[in-house]
This record gives structure tokens, sequence and C-alpha cells, in this order.
């Protein structure tokens, strides 16, 4: 039961970054290859990580993009993105299949663990975007091209509410945020 | 002695879960509600995945109301405080959990481990294995004190059925941050339980060992796979 960290100092994750600890996460079990197998799957590590940095730069322009334009952008859904996870995973499972491994794993299983690992990548992508927009008061972009969005304001209702989200101070100002997010509804 | 981090649940949460002391199911959200009395409706749609005491939110619900009974016919359900107005949909969630980040430079001599009981009061008084006091991670970007608010993802089950696992579906993550971190707690926020003197809050469920810094940057926590094998919380009879 033990979590895995990612940690970049100064800013968010790069797109490369993400490319290959979603990567690393999807042929994990190289660790336990050795001989040829191991080289493959090493192999097929590095294709992953290259396939995946555009999606992943698309991403950080897509969400940039949004929060640029409002604050609204916080209360699209926090599920995957549908086309980019799907894009993501139709190449995955194309490198997958012209790989060595295609003839020694179950296609199934194969597609489940590409699944929920690059959901939950993408997931927690679109989630940094979110969150250094609202604890750094509004910055977007990456790297050297972070810039500060002028009209952000953290009493937006947007704002506030993911905070109330991640960092409630009672269970009920959690509870009371996620009916808003998840309805549309809004309570006094 | 120095304090120390170890990767447990908690002894107390391994009663807890077997005294109705945690409710881990997921939200529902924005179920379609008739009314017939302030404290008590019917869905539109029953489904499964509701159980007594998850707290009731919504347009005109009562303060603090949970469900006190479901049943007897498909979909009903009565509350403990009834509604201030017509309510229409409701949303009901589970307990709330929360992780908090456990400081590399810890004040006190703690084990936080098995032995560990409960958070406390996060960030203020002594450090205790039943409060994590000053021993947390001090606020910076997004993390704020007493940690980050956790939603439970559905319980799965293997197939065979032999085992169930929980987790959640919040993002674990913190930006604009510097952080300086031994390890991380799980506890639940919500009042399930009460001791002898007083209920009980922020009752640990688990200790996880995370060693780790970021300044200025993002940290990011990927929990393990929610299966009889890796999950955070798990039963299974072998």
């Amino acid at each position: 039961m033990f979590f895995r960290m990612v940690i970049t100092n100064h800013g968010k994750h790069s797109d490369a970054k993400l490319a290959t600890v979603t990567a690393a996460d999807l042929v994990e079990n190289a660790a336990n290859l050795s001989g040829q197998d191991a080289i493959d799957m090493r192999r097929l590590e590095n294709q992953i990580a290259d396939i995946l940095e555009p999606h992943f730069k698309a991403l950080s322009d897509r969400e940039n993009g949004g929060l640029e334009k409002g604050h609204e952008h916080l209360a699209l859904s926090y599920e995957a993105h549908p086309e980019t996870a799907a894009a993501m995973e139709a190449e995955i499972m194309a490198a997958y299949k012209a790989s060595p491994f295609a003839a020694k794993m179950d296609d199934a299983v194969a597609a489940a663990n590409v699944h929920e690992v690059v959901h939950k990548w993408v997931c927690d992508a679109q989630h940094m975007h979110r969150d250094h927009f609202v604890s750094s008061g509004g910055q977007v972009g990456n790297g050297a091209d972070l810039r500060k969005v002028p009209d952000f304001d953290p009493n937006n209702e947007h704002v506030r509410r993911w905070k109330s989200l991640y960092t409630p101070s009672t269970p009920d100002e959690h509870r009371k945020a996620l009916h808003e997010l998840m309805t549309g509804e809004r309570m006094p | 002695m120095a304090g120390s981090v170890t990767t447990a649940l908690t002894n107390s949460s391994l009663a807890e879960m077997l005294s109705a002391g945690h409710c881990y199911l997921p939200p529902q959200t924005g179920l379609a509600v008739t009314q017939s009395s302030t404290i008590s409706g019917t869905l539109t749609t029953p489904l499964a995945g509701l159980a007594v005491g998850m707290a009731q939110t919504g347009t005109n619900a009562g303060a603090g109301a949970v469900i006190a009974t479901l049943g007897p016919t498909a979909g009903a359900y009565t509350t403990s405080i009834a509604s201030t107005g017509a309510l229409v949909s409701a949303t009901f969630t589970g307990d709330v959990f929360k992780i908090a980040l456990i400081a590399a430079a810890l004040a006190g001599n703690i084990a936080y481990g098995t032995l560990t009981t409960n958070a406390g009061t996060p960030g203020t008084s002594t450090p205790s294995q039943a409060n994590l006091g000053t021993d947390e991670q001090a606020a910076s970007g997004s993390y704020a004190a007493g940690g980050l608010a956790l939603v439970p993802s559905a319980i799965t089950q293997t197939n065979p059925v032999n085992s169930a696992a929980v987790g959640f579906s919040t993002t674990i993550q913190w930006t604009s941050a510097t952080l300086n971190i031994a390890g991380a707690m799980i506890y639940n926020t919500s009042t399930r339980l009460s001791s002898a003197a007083a209920p009980e809050n922020n009752r640990v469920v688990l200790v996880t060992a995370a060693v780790g810094s970021v300044t200025s940057g993002t940290l990011t926590l990927t929990a393990p796979t929610q299966d009889g094998h890796t999950g955070l919380i798990r039963l299974s009879p072998n």
C-alpha cells in the first residue's frame, strides 16, 4: 500500500515528465523481467513516452487556454478528457501490439491496464493545471512561460468551491461543494 | 528517540472497521427525490450504494441530516433532521476522509504507525499518537492545514470474490508548494463513533511512509492499484 511520489521543483510537472511517468507506470512490471524481455520492455516504455508527450502538450494547451478564458474552467468535469484519453489509449495499444509482448500477454488485460493508467494520469494532469491556477493566484502556462491572468479573482465562486472541495474546514463544506459541482445547483 | 513513520493500517482503524466506524461508500450525487414529508422521501430511481448514516446534502436539506432509515419500499428513506423546504435533488455522501502530510522534522518522538489513533488537531499542540499536532507539514501552496479531502471511489471486489478494496478518486497533489515530508496519514473527519468522554473525531485509518521534498513546485502522490493485492485498504480472507 505504498504511494508513488512525483516531484517537480519550481512549477508544474512538464509534459515530458508526465509522459515519462505514465509510460513507467504502464510498464512497471519491467523491473521483474530479465534479458531480452527487459530490453524490449524498456524500449516499449520509451516509445510510449514519445507517443504521450504531444498529447500531454495538447492537454496542457487546452487547460491553460480554458483557465485563461475564465474561472468557469474550474467547474469542468474532473474525469479524464474522453478524446484525449481515447487517443492515448489507441496509440499505446498500437505500440503494444507491434511489440514482442503482444504474443505473450492477454490483450484484454493490457487494454484494461492502459485504460486505468491513462485515465489516472490525464486526471492528475488536468488537476495540476487547475490547482496551480488557484494556488498561484492565477498563473497559467508551463516552465519558463508562466504568466498571471490579470483578472484572477480569489473570491470567484469557482475558486472558492475548488478550495471547499479539496481543503474544507468542515465535512459539510466539502459535501456542499461536491453537490454544487456535480449538480450545477447553487446552495445558500 | 527520534520520531518515525511506518506504513500501516492503524490497529484502532481495524477495530473501527468491524464496528461500523467508517463509511467508504462513494458519493451519490444529484438524485431526484419525491418527498412525502420533511423527513421522508423516495428516490425516483432506487439504487444500490446507500447506507444508514450517510449525509444528505441539497437545497433545503436540514443541516447535518443523515439517512436514518432505508425502506421498507424501494428507494424510500428517512432522515435524522427535517428539511427546511422542498428538496428535489439530493447528494448522499459517506464519511469525509482527509490525507494530511507528516513533516520530515518530527518535533516529538512519536512512532507513527500501527499505534496511531487520531489526527487530533493537525498543526496545533504537542504531537502524540492521538494528535498529529505540530508534526504536521506546515501549510504551503495548495497544502492547507489538515490536508486534502478525499472522495472515495467505488469499493472493488475481485473475481472470484475473495477480497475487497477501498480507494479514492481524488487526485492527491499539491502545487505551488514547499514541502518536506516523512509521510502521510489518512483520517476520517466524520463523527461516527463515541469515546467514553466525547464523540471521536479525526480517527486515523492508515499511516504511510513517503519521504520527499519539493520547493515551490508540484508533489503528486499516486495511490497503488485498488485491488486485493496492493490496495490502500483491503480485506481478504487469505
